[in-house]
């Protein structure tokens, strides 16, 4: 009984409680899908880590995800400087910045802090690098070994952390409970709830318009929580943009990503061997009708591994449309009879949608193939493997068109390269970009390499997805660039 | 219990060595360097064979009390089951009260009332309850509770409002079985002799009932409590998972789903260790409601399953 | 003999028939299960296959009109002709796993409960070990391990249900064996098969019809359960957990992809559950009135 009466108080009670909502609110409460686990400066795994890292590290200098070098702007780092050779990276660090607990940043946390990346499991860079070193508080000297055009958004990409910390700390406190230079600062994380941060009031570029930080961990409900007002900001999946659409304080921006999803042919395997009957396969594909349906319209139409706003695009690459005659006559030229059975289209849970819509786009070529939803560990072991004929899925080489090479050079056959494509003139292109300085050799490169896979078909890219952020009306955020990385140092409530 | 718990753990070790992939993999994704993933694993030790490791594993919670380290956090098991077992037990605890209050209480309406309307229609309702699966009924509570009336969270588990519909959630769709257990065992007393001694004795219906019926009733209700508990935390699963409520249920899914072989064994093994405990205080609730059960237990020496 | 045993099981089914009429509900939860098990068999007469798999894009998300009754999803499939479809799905595999897990509870109960001692404490140590892993969690493992299909589904939910059923089985089993006409036919030198077959299943089938009934509306959810979190069966299948589980993103776009699989999901369970309740009315011997 004295339950039933506990029960009605609560009910009670939270009935006047609710929707408390000021213009002059300092916090903001973040979604995020899925718990942190690290945020150790280079030994961390996924966005939600990235993201979090980014408000609490703070990096030599700040490169925009775009590939513009007009944004680039100093950070840590005054400036830099490049030797002729393209090997000798020269920065000139600030000497007024400090770590979350009052010391000093030095040249020498940042040396430290590039060389736990180059060591790292989880992060690296493809850069051969030689030595990292700190002449003096105010200088890192980075040497490679070879030239490695894209080095700088590399290393701009790392956190600096404080050497001290590291060597006076746990590892398990380093990993932790982290102390960067960043615009806030690390409070408390409660397993599978939420992170907590707040300003750091000795940032050297000020302190932020927003002053508390929650990060919390919901795993499938964020459209619900911010429909609620539990949460400001979240990223959204596109299934959920109608819903939130029907909102009025709820605002919505896609943000283009290099991330692209497509079907993966496996090239071993007849009759994908054939470059005919992968041209058809691309041919057969409805990207529009895909766009709109699984990704609610939020994706850009592309068939071009790299995305239209990354470095090395252009318009003249070869695009494929969706032409199911000349599919047709593609396959009927290979040999590939009608009611061929291609096999299993392998899938995560996540993509079975977009896998069911290619499994018809396929069946109306008079191409067969079943669906094969495995569990995602399962699914990546047989992808790695080869152990396929057609995947679906999406893919990610964030950074420097370099990145590319992942998905279509030999050594990376059985990591990301899904196809399984070998050539070796590919291979022979991406090392000649890989060190060359000179801008415009270095596009023209990558727009052969770029024709080269689209002329082979060695994938059949569908669009570039969009991130998609959902926040309350009231939240000024700055323009987002390229694969979304956000700084709620720049943000604030109107 | 000792020879169920090395079961368990045996059982649980072996379905997970048999989920495909590896934790180095699993963890560092497709595009890690291959080094980089079998030295990731050598140091969780996943590079030996499958009985080392289960020994391993098992030597180390007999001699150490170490439950080992989680492959995704690198940090001990034990603190992860801490950080969330408080909100499972809180969960069920709860929802097992509520159950018990709507199960009981209508069971014994019904089976006062038995073939009156009201008793159909409780019947019916609890079983409409019993047929709704858990989580759309989470999904239905959270749109009219928390989108259209605003009034409840959608998440979380900071304070007892979090768990209002949580509870409504594993509650009312597991209430039916309560009643229909109430309400049978309730029939089947008053049928007993002494119920009609009583009766005949010219006692009013409400004092057999509630003197009685009612405590003779109750013994199967409070027997089928321990394995309700277990049902309760199997709800509490699912209402994790529709309310993203830290739980043990939460904490298994995902170290299912990431081939996290230390977080899974340990999080079964505490589980299945709460579960003998509830068990057993079962045991001894029951043994102090029907003095007749003392009697029988020192007869037999030992009870039977 | 034979002549005499049929004609008493006639009046005794007869007997069951009166009892189980006079209760509305259950009635009502037979003609519901009549109802979706001739959807189930008349699937495809009632709309081919290939309407629900079909794709229109430009129709997606559109709401329940006169050409699609309950309305098209996501991708453009209609939904009616997917819900028809998916009752074969569901029926399938709540009955099937159920069956299973009823054959192997009742020889594992069975022979726990008339065998006794070490044949006894084996099987029940080992049910102990099955029980004190939440089924669900048993399930998600098993299909981590097997993979996703509709055969590894019943095998995970199947194996989950398994200790539940022993030790019901067991406990049924032991109240009949105690019944004197089973001494009697054991000191005529009766064989143990002969006896468990022949005299204790039939006298402990009441129970356990019952149980078998409620158990399928049991695993119709956890079936449901499993695919909604995208572990049932592979797509484009219209199973009804399946069509669930894209949906709760439409919940306030479309909504009717969350009814109407979910309205058809708890009818068929609460057929089950009515005619289970029913069945416990009918044949429990001690409320004649």
């Amino acid at each position: 009984m004295k339950k039933t009466a506990f029960l009605t108080g609560t009910i009670l009670a939270l009935c006047l409680t609710t929707g408390v909502f000021a213009s002059d609110r300092t916090d903001i409460n973040i979604a995020i899908d899925s718990d942190i686990e690290s945020l150790h400066p280079s030994d961390w795994n996924t966005t939600n880590e990235k993201n979090i890292g980014d408000q609490i590290y703070d990096t030599l200098m700040y490169v925009p995800m775009d590939g513009n070098m007009d944004k680039v702007e100093p950070r840590i780092a005054s400036g830099y400087t490049q030797s002729e050779d393209g090997l000798v990276y020269t920065f000139t660090i600030r000497s007024d910045v400090t770590f979350h607990d009052g010391t000093p940043l030095t040249a020498e946390d940042c040396a430290f802090s590039v060389q736990l990346y180059i060591d790292s499991e989880y992060q690296g860079t493809s850069a051969d690098v030689g030595s990292v070193e700190a002449p003096d508080a105010s200088t890192l000297v980075v040497t490679l070994n070879a030239p490695f055009a894209p080095f700088l958004s590399d290393i701009c990409a790392m956190h600096i952390g404080s050497k001290a910390y590291h060597d006076a700390a746990s590892e398990e406190d380093f990993m932790t409970k982290p102390i960067g230079s960043g615009p806030y600062k690390f409070v408390s994380h409660a397993i599978d709830t939420n992170v907590i941060l707040e300003a750091y009031d000795g940032y050297y570029r000020g302190e932020p318009a927003i002053k508390n930080v929650n990060y919390y961990v919901i795993k499938t409900t964020a459209p619900q929580a911010l429909m609620s007002n539990q949460v400001d900001f979240a990223e959204i999946d596109a299934s959920a943009l109608p819903m939130l659409q029907a909102m009025p304080d709820i605002v919505v921006s896609p943000v283009p990503t290099s991330g692209y999803s497509h079907l993966v042919m496996n090239l071993e395997k007849a009759p994908f061997d054939d470059v005919r009957v992968r041209q058809a396969i691309n041919y057969a594909i409805n990207r529009e009708n895909i766009v709109n349906v699984i990704y609610e319209g939020e994706a850009e139409v592309n068939s071009n591994i790299c995305a239209k706003t990354r470095y090395g695009y252009s318009d003249d690459q070869l695009q494929y449309t969706y032409d199911p005659d000349k599919a047709r006559e593609l396959l009927a030229e290979a040999g590939v009879e009608e009611g061929t059975d291609l096999g299993s289209i392998l899938c995560a849970e996540k993509y079975s949608n977009l896998a069911t819509v290619l499994q018809a786009d396929l069946a109306a070529v008079g191409l067969n193939a079943q669906i094969d939803v495995k569990e995602f560990n399962a699914f990546i072991g047989q992808l790695t493997s080869g152990d396929f004929s057609l995947c679906a899925l999406e893919m990610t080489l964030e950074g420097d068109t370099q990145m590319l090479e992942y998905a279509l050079t030999t050594p990376f056959i059985g990591m990301a390269n899904n196809a399984r494509y070998s050539d070796e003139t590919m291979d022979r292109l991406f090392e000649e970009a890989r060190v060359e300085p000179d801008n415009e050799k270095r596009l023209a490169l990558f727009d052969e390499i770029l024709n080269k896979a689209q002329n082979e078909a060695v994938y059949a890219v569908i669009c570039n997805p969009q991130i998609l952020y959902a926040y309350h009306k009231d939240l000024t955020v700055t323009d987002f660039v390229l694969e979304g990385n956000y700084y709620l140092f720049d943000y604030a409530w109107n | 219990m000792i020879p169920v718990l090395l079961g368990v753990s045996f059982l649980v070790f072996t379905i997970l060595s048999l989920t495909p992939g590896d934790p180095g993999s699993i963890i560092l994704g497709i595009t890690a360097k291959p080094e980089d993933i079998a030295r990731l694993n050598a140091e969780f030790g996943y590079d030996r064979p499958f009985f080392v490791r289960f020994f391993t594993y098992i030597g180390n919670i007999v001699f150490h009390l170490d439950l080992g380290t989680s492959y995704a956090t690198r940090q001990p098991v034990i603190n992860s089951i801490m950080a969330r077992f408080p909100n499972t037990l809180l969960l069920a605890a709860m929802a097992m009260a509520v159950e018990c209050l709507l199960g009981v209480s209508m069971g014994i309406i019904s089976a006062v009332r038995q073939y009156s309307v009201l008793d159909r229609v409780m019947v019916v309702v609890a079983l409409v309850f019993a047929s709704i699966p858990g989580f759309w009924l989470g999904l239905m509570l959270i749109t009219v509770f928390s989108i259209r009336l605003k009034l409840l969270p959608v998440f979380g588990a900071d304070t007892l409002r979090h768990f209002i519909l949580p509870t409504l959630t594993v509650s009312l769709t597991s209430a039916a079985g309560l009643l229909r257990l109430t309400r049978a065992s309730m029939l089947e007393t008053v049928r007993q002799e002494y119920i009609r001694t009583a009766q005949a004795k010219g006692a009013g219906e409400r004092v057999v009932i509630w003197k009685h019926a009612l405590r003779n009733a109750l013994i199967p209700v409070i027997t089928s409590m321990g394995t309700g508990f277990g049902a309760s935390l199997g709800g509490a699963i699912i209402a994790e998972t529709v309310f993203s409520m830290p739980g043990m249920g939460t904490l298994m899914t995902n170290a299912i789903r990431q081939k996290d072989v230390p977080t899974v064994m340990g999080a079964t093994l505490f589980l299945a260790v709460m579960f003998s405990v509830v068990v057993l205080i079962v045991d001894i609730l029951y043994a102090f409601i029907d003095p007749r059960i003392k009697a029988k237990y020192r007869n037999e020496g030992r009870g039977r399953g | 003999m034979d002549k005499k045993n049929k004609r008493r099981k006639h009046s005794q089914l007869k007997e069951f028939w009166r009892r189980f009429r006079k209760n509305r509900t259950a009635i009502l939860g037979l003609v519901i299960l009549a109802v979706i098990v001739c959807i189930a068999v008349f699937a495809d007469l009632i709309v081919p296959y290939a309407r629900c798999i079909e794709q229109v894009g430009a129709d997606r998300l559109q709401p329940p009109n006169p050409s699609h009754w309950f309305g098209t999803d996501e991708l453009g499939r209609d939904l009616f002709s997917r819900v028809v479809h998916g009752a074969r799905y569901s029926l399938f595999v709540g009955v099937v796993t159920s069956l299973i897990a009823l054959a192997i509870g009742a020889v594992l109960g069975a022979s726990a409960a008339y065998f006794g001692g070490m044949v006894d404490n084996v099987i029940m140590r080992i049910i102990d070990v099955f029980m004190c892993v939440p089924p669900i969690l048993l399930s998600l493992a098993v299909v981590s391990a097997l993979g996703t299909s509709l055969r590894n589904l019943i095998i995970a939910i199947t194996i989950s249900c398994i200790p539940g059923n022993t030790r019901l089985i067991r406990s049924v089993v032991l109240t009949v064996a105690e019944q004197d006409y089973v001494e009697a036919a054991r000191s005529y030198g009766t064989t143990n098969r002969r006896i468990i077959f022949r005299y204790v299943l039939p006298n402990a089938m009441g129970p356990i019809i019952v149980n078998t009934t409620m158990m399928i509306s049991d695993m119709i959810l956890s079936a449901a359960g499993l695919s909604f979190i995208g572990m049932g069966i592979q797509p484009p299948a219209p199973e009804w957990g399946a069509l669930l589980s894209n949906a709760q993103t439409y919940i306030f776009t479309a909504p009717y992809l969350l009814f109407f699989p979910g309205i058809f999901i708890i009818l068929t369970s609460l057929s089950f559950n009515l005619v289970g309740d029913g069945l416990t009315d009918a044949l429990d011997p001690k409320l004649k009135d």
